[in-house]
């Protein structure tokens, strides 16, 4: 058997001609994403103090557009920062639930968006969780492809997994039609916290936040080195559940 | 005790089933008819090699992707449960040790079956009406009398793999799993399926979306480093594009497949077909390994001829169907008890669906019947007589009806495909002493001329002795 250290130099070469045009069809799919994480760190920059917190706003978004059933609850990975339309609650991770940044805040708005499409019946909204969920995995999936060609040098695989991650992030891109909706309903229930719309210095950045939103499904394809394994039965608590009359108690805005 | 009484039973019946098939499927390979007696050969060759002798293989079994052998580690499946086998192998090594482990593995399907009714429904005698069904599925009878076949002993690990996905017991899980992928590289794909299987008690989409990424990525790394890094180290770099290839090449229209499946489940599967459809989430998973069997992979008419050890590719959607139609017996029973009269209804399920799977098994024992044995029992008995005089350095030729008995040696060769030719053939070097071939297959003078004697004239084997044998 020979291995690349045996001939550096042909090893080098026919890496190059075979592997590089491989991995080619990956290109149009990760220039998407890295611009995608792009924008999505560029909304996360802003530390400017907002008046309330993510599960504040959320709660106020949902009282506010008529879906005071939904819960936001405290929820760890691997699926934070999501609704779940099956329990009809709005899992949102412990940074975002109280955080205060405009970051937290567009996230926690865009979900409770969701919360909204879900409790209106905007029915393109039906296909969003099962494809989010179904690209993630196949996301994994193609970079493992991918990695699998590359360590055996074998440039089906490359290809076929570069194939299965650009298709992911068509698929997401479109998708976006009902992350934009989302958007457009928060805006349509406003002023959205029922208190006073965020002070001026704060209104821009969360404004910014919240468009980021519709792209961090498509910058959650680059990979990442996580756990597989599940961690435990369940990843939500009643003690961590806040309906929205908790919200207003436990929010200092008032 | 009382706790302890259903278990009993369950335990008493999977021992009474290991001991009534071993003793069929013994009598069977005595008779000389076994599933496919070279396959057999093979794999006892590849625990003969591993444990006695010089781990190489003169029984090197075509593949569509790569060619076995002869090193015992160019190996063109990824099974790993192999070497969980070898040390009961080492106790005696024989191919009676391989089907004796493989009845004895393939019957685990009933603890496991009661394991996942009893979860399901809560009620010990609904699971053991329902374990008491699972002997009668159609198809385990042909997969138990199959020699011995990897691929088949996942079947009961599936059952317990479903079993800890829906009640997301992990340690449970984690053993169904590792048996099922030790078992074949096609049990990753229907573990990545397991990402669809419905958690038996509702719970957050975090949980869901936890275990379905375990599956998935579990699956995944299996397949693509494990099998193809495996056979990309061991067997041959083109392998995963080979592999890949022979997968996508040309397949029956649908509605071949769809006549094929339609047999497969309704004869196949007889009654547990219906019950599935209880479980419909659970059925669906089934759906790829129906389609991917009947599409020209196997036919259950091939049961009535010498084709019929293919059974084995059924081993997959068996397993899918059986766990969606306990399943779905499970959910129905429980339907059942809480109405009134709810055991005389439970008993009515019971007779219904023990009629369906017993009109299924007649009709395929049927099509076994017709199964044209080519060597009759007294010419088997005669073979024998001879395969006893065969000494264990003896190289020997021959037929791969009754290669099996003649598996425990460095070298063994047939004549029917160029891989398996010795060295020179039709000459055979002075090694060779015995030959084991079909009346009709060569001239007796090809192997007179060379020193050899017939010994044995049958209606079908001509046995050839040469100089310094017994």
């Amino acid at each position: 058997m020979t291995f690349f250290w045996d001939t550096p130099f042909e090893s080098s070469v026919v890496f190059l001609l075979t592997m590089v045009p491989a991995v080619l069809p990956v290109v149009p799919g990760l220039l998407l994403a890295l611009w995608a994480r792009r924008r999505v760190a560029a909304a996360e920059t802003s530390s400017a103090e907002m008046p309330t917190d993510g599960a504040g706003v959320a709660a106020a978004i949902l009282r506010t557009g008529g879906a005071p059933d939904r819960a936001v609850v405290v929820a760890t990975e691997p699926l934070a920062d999501f609704y779940d339309p099956y329990r009809k609650e709005i899992r949102l991770s412990e940074s975002v639930f109280s955080g205060r940044t405009p970051a937290a805040l567009g996230v926690a708005a865009h979900e409770a968006g969701h919360a909204l499409q879900d409790a209106q019946g905007y029915r393109p909204f039906l296909l969003r969780t099962p494809s989010v969920l179904a690209a993630r995995l196949c996301c994994g999936v193609a970079w493992m492809s991918a990695f699998a060609g590359l360590v055996m040098l074998n440039p089906g695989l490359c290809t076929r997994g570069a194939l299965l991650y650009s298709a992911t992030v068509f698929v997401l891109l479109c998708l976006r039609v009902v992350e934009r909706d989302a958007n457009r309903r928060i805006w349509a229930v406003g002023p959205f916290t029922g208190l006073d719309a965020p002070p001026e210095s704060s209104a821009e950045p969360f404004r910014a936040a919240l468009d980021a939103t519709t792209w961090s499904d498509i910058a959650a394809t680059l990979p990442t080195l996580r756990g597989v394994w599940p961690r435990g039965r369940a990843t939500t608590g009643p003690a961590a559940t806040l309906c929205k009359s908790d919200v207003k108690a436990d929010s200092s805005v008032e | 005790m009382r706790r302890l009484a259903p278990w009993a039973a369950v335990w008493g019946l999977t021992l009474a089933l290991m001991a009534l098939t071993t003793t069929q499927s013994l009598q069977r390979y005595r008779e000389l008819r076994s599933g496919w007696s070279w396959d057999l050969a093979w794999n006892n060759q590849w625990f003969w090699a591993l444990v006695k002798g010089d781990q190489t293989l003169s029984v090197r079994p075509v593949n569509s992707w790569a060619d076995e052998g002869p090193s015992i580690w160019v190996h063109t499946h990824l099974d790993p449960i192999r070497l969980a086998i070898v040390p009961f192998y080492a106790l005696r090594p024989a191919p009676e040790t391989l089907i004796v482990v493989h009845n004895v593995l393939i019957w685990l399907v009933i603890p496991a079956a009661f394991g996942l009714l009893r979860a399901e429904t809560g009620s010990d005698a609904l699971a053991l009406s329902g374990t008491a069904l699972v002997p009668l599925t159609p198809l385990l009878g042909p997969l138990v009398w199959n020699d011995f076949r990897e691929m088949e002993f996942a079947i009961p690990f599936v059952l317990w793999a479903v079993q800890g996905f829906r009640f997301r017991r992990k340690g449970l899980a984690a053993f169904g799993v590792a048996g099922m992928l030790a078992c074949r590289e096609e049990f990753a794909i229907m573990l990545a399926s397991f990402a669809l299987l419905p958690p038996k008690a509702e719970e957050d989409v975090g949980t869901t979306f936890a275990w379905a990424r375990t599956a998935v990525y579990l699956a995944a790394a299996w397949f693509l480093f494990a099998f193809f890094g495996y056979e990309h180290l061991m067997v041959s770099r083109g392998v995963p594009d080979f592999y890949l290839t022979h997968v996508g090449e040309p397949k029956p229209g649908l509605a071949a497949t769809g006549r094929e499946a339609w047999d497969f489940v309704a004869f196949g599967l007889g009654s547990w077909a219906v019950l599935a459809l209880a479980a419909p989430r659970v059925a669906v998973l089934a759906l790829p390994w129906v389609w991917a069997v009947s599409n020209g992979r196997w036919s259950l008419s091939q049961l009535a001829d010498w084709r019929w050890h293919h059974v084995r590719y059924t081993a997959p959607m068996v397993a899918t169907i059986l766990a969606a139609g306990l399943i779905g017996y499970a959910r129905l029973g429980t339907l059942a008890l809480r109405r009134r009269h709810g055991w005389w209804l439970v008993a009515g399920l019971w007779l219904a669906a023990a009629a369906g799977l017993v009109a299924a098994r007649r009709d395929l024992h049927a099509r076994m019947d017709r199964i044209d044995w080519p060597i009759s029992r007294a010419e088997a008995a005669e073979i024998w007589r001879w395969v006893d005089r065969v000494g264990p350095d003896d190289a020997v030729l021959a037929s791969y009806e009754v290669s099996a008995p003649l598996s425990s040696r460095r070298l063994l060769f047939s004549n029917r495909l160029w891989l398996n030719f010795p060295r020179h053939y039709p000459v055979l070097d002075p090694e060779f002493r015995w030959i084991f071939l079909r009346k009709d297959d060569v001239q007796p003078e090809v192997f007179t001329s060379q020193g050899f004697e017939v010994v044995y004239r049958g209606d079908f084997i001509w046995i050839y002795r040469r100089g310094g044998a017994r």
